[in-house]
């Protein structure tokens, strides 16, 4: 199979005091993100999980190239043949929500307070629109929607129609994901919503031009069950209908585990274990991730004793080894490197 | 619709609140009227003064004057001016129009200057440009306007010989406004341009860090793209509020302005009318006045409505 994104390397560091209030990921200096290097091929779904500021949200941003401009990214990032660290910001901006889109974490700020839902989601339409009827590397989906298009465009060339052909692709959109009456919604502004409305709307603007590559980032944090579970569906129908590869980043290990093909595990700004669901939720290697099944609730709520280290100053040799009930004297003077072996990678002197 | 009903009675106290220290202010200032109209150097009895009193209404009790005030307002009378010897109401309209003009026109051209120049300001305020720009609108923004006023006559009327002096008493043809204009003009749209580019440069700094902005860049918006269509209109909304309290001010400041370019504006009334004890001119000045200003946010207030759907609920 191909590899739709391959990352190599990645190595995302912080410069100083200058971070806002921003991600909970930036606050720390120093190194973010620390040689990561994984691959996700079409259609599938991989799942990158790991404790809060582990700096899995700074891989998804880094691959967007939306960090600000104090951090340093280094390594590779390849997209379909190109590295993405090397394009113009004019060229990456064609790429952004046409081929690859995110799902921000908290859909009722991603929103725009002051425009309607309709005119949002509509925009990745208009501002895509013109690259569009160039349509050279387009997959067969979109030329089958864009005949219906171009039928219509061809009637009335000028912008009203274009327009309105917009709004009732909204619309269309807004049905399938179970708006029984779009047209109202579309008119509705972010703040007269609730936050599980917000969401599908987030996602249906994310997805509305069929990117072949969606990063949901922590999609499903701060929702409660009923909406989880809707949230479930609305992946899972990308996934199998529309063949979207997905980027998924969470720490709802239940969650990923329904959804992913494959899950990487993030400590402290390093994968330490990348394997398919079931191996590794069955049968954990690395400390790290047998500690964080551990505290899950139905399997005995037991933590992982201490906290994970500061990203400014990452401990001497293998990272998890203050809070690993494993370690030997190797562990805390050298770094383990990732090793594969039969379909799955583990970083750690001691699992293999 | 309680909101509705809310609001309108706010504004109704507030309007009654305006009318009665109108009807106050004027009363509790020292000297004599009487004296004044008549003169310091002209000798009248004490009778003839009382008789004048009377017949102005002066020496009646205070809720008289109060109730005859009110009466008279809801007539539109504002009274009679003894000195330009002319009813309140006619001198009012014949110099608010030249204000309404200099001060609309400046307003209007300085929230656009200010908001897009602030805009743009905050979008990149790292840039050496923009921080140029921005110590400059500092320095105007605090500089009184007729400070500013007279540093223009003295360098562009005095020095340069570019523009005249003095307002426009000739024929008001449309060139001849605007070059009696362009210098009073130009000096309240930089002060009013000062004040909405750095509260506008402030609200960009601050809504271009939401999260919103950074969604509209992962649609695929590129750059100023993001500032136009994402940005500009959450930014503006304080400027709503802005224009709304500052429309007080930018009379007060248009006041001093009119009188170092001697325009034939309500600013030179109300000067002329304070220097002269003129209560009639004087009070019917400061309800026009606090009237635009209540005027001014009601306005704010329903553009607010309109402008940001937080403060909507749906239909």
């Amino acid at each position: 199979m191909n590899a739709l994104l391959e990352v190599k390397d990645l190595n995302v560091s912080f410069q100083g005091n200058e971070n806002e209030k921003g991600n909970e990921n930036e606050k720390e200096s120093g190194t973010a993100v620390f040689y990561v290097s994984f691959s996700i091929r079409e259609k599938e779904t991989l799942a990158l999980v790991g404790e809060t500021g582990c700096g899995k949200s700074v891989v998804a941003h880094a691959i967007m190239r939306l960090l600000p401009p104090e951090s340093r990214v280094k390594g590779t990032i390849e997209f379909g043949g190109k590295n993405l660290l090397e394009l113009s910001e004019k060229e990456m901006t064609k790429l952004r929500g046409k081929e690859i889109s995110i799902i921000f974490q908290n859909p009722s700020l991603a929103l725009n307070p002051v425009y309607s839902i309709g005119h949002q989601l509509a925009e990745p339409l208009r501002i895509h629109g013109q690259e569009k009827r160039k349509g050279k590397e387009w997959k067969e989906k979109e030329e089958r929607k864009e005949k219906v298009w171009r039928e219509k465009e061809e009637k009335n060339e000028k912008g009203l129609k274009m327009r309105k052909n917009n709004f009732s692709n909204v619309a269309r959109v807004l049905k399938r994901m179970g708006f029984s009456n779009p047209h109202e919604y579309m008119g509705y502004y972010p703040s007269w919503c609730s936050g599980g409305m917000n969401q599908r709307f987030l996602i249906a603007a994310s997805t509305m031009l069929d990117p072949v590559l969606i990063i949901a980032d922590e999609p499903s944090k701060g929702l409660d069950r009923n909406r989880v579970a809707e949230l479930e569906i609305e992946l899972k129908r990308l996934k199998e209908k529309s063949e979207t590869a997905i980027l998924l980043i969470s720490h709802d290990l239940g969650f990923v585990r329904r959804l992913a093909d494959r899950v990487a595990v993030m400590y402290a700004g390093e994968i330490v274990e990348i394997a398919d669901p079931s191996s590794l939720f069955e049968r954990p290697l690395h400390p790290y991730t047998q500690g964080l099944l551990n505290s899950l609730p139905e399997r005995g709520f037991v933590p992982i004793p201490g906290s994970s280290p500061p990203l400014s100053s990452p401990p001497e040799g293998c990272r998890f080894h203050p809070r690993c009930p494993f370690k030997e004297k190797l562990c805390m003077q050298e770094h383990p490197e990732l090793k594969e072996s039969n379909g799955r990678a583990v970083r750690c002197f001691l699992c293999l | 619709m309680s909101e509705v009903i809310k609001k309108t009675l706010r504004y109704a106290a507030s309007f009654f609140l305006i009318v009665t220290l109108n009807f106050a202010f004027p009363r509790l200032m020292p000297g004599d009227p009487v004296k004044n109209l008549i003169g310091e150097d002209v000798y009248v009895s004490e009778t003839v003064m009382e008789e004048l009193r009377a017949e102005m209404g002066l020496n009646m009790p205070l809720y008289n004057q109060f109730t005859a005030y009110i009466g008279d307002l809801l007539r539109f009378d504002l009274g009679y001016s003894y000195h330009l010897h002319s009813p309140v109401a006619e001198v009012l309209r014949e110099r608010i129009g030249w204000t309404i003009l200099f001060v609309g026109v400046s307003v209007l051209l300085g929230t656009v200057l200010g908001t897009l120049l602030g805009a743009y300001s905050g979008w990149k305020p790292e840039t050496k440009a923009n921080r140029l720009v921005c110590y400059g609108f500092i320095a105007l923004s605090c500089t009184p306007p007729y400070f500013l006023a007279l540093l223009f006559l003295e360098i562009f009327a005095f020095k340069l010989g570019l523009f005249p002096f003095k307002g426009f008493y000739d024929i008001p043809t449309p060139e001849n406004i605007m070059y009696h204009m362009f210098l009073p003009v130009t000096v309240m749209t930089l002060f009013s341009a000062s004040r909405n580019f750095l509260i506008m440069r402030g609200s960009v700094i601050q809504e271009k860090g939401q999260l919103y902005a950074l969604y509209a860049r992962a649609k695929g918006l590129y750059d100023t793209a993001i500032l136009f269509r994402h940005v500009m209109k959450n930014a503006s909304l304080p400027i709503i509020t802005l224009l709304a309290l500052d429309v007080g001010f930018l009379f007060s400041g248009a006041l001093f302005t009119e009188i170092v370019f001697s325009l034939n504006g309500m600013g030179t009334l109300i000067y002329d009318a304070i220097i002269g004890k003129d209560y009639p001119v004087l009070q019917g000045s400061f309800l026009v006045i606090a009237l635009a200003v209540l005027l001014a946010n009601m306005l704010a207030d329903l553009l607010y409505a309109v402008a940001d759907p937080r403060v909507r609920r749906p239909a």
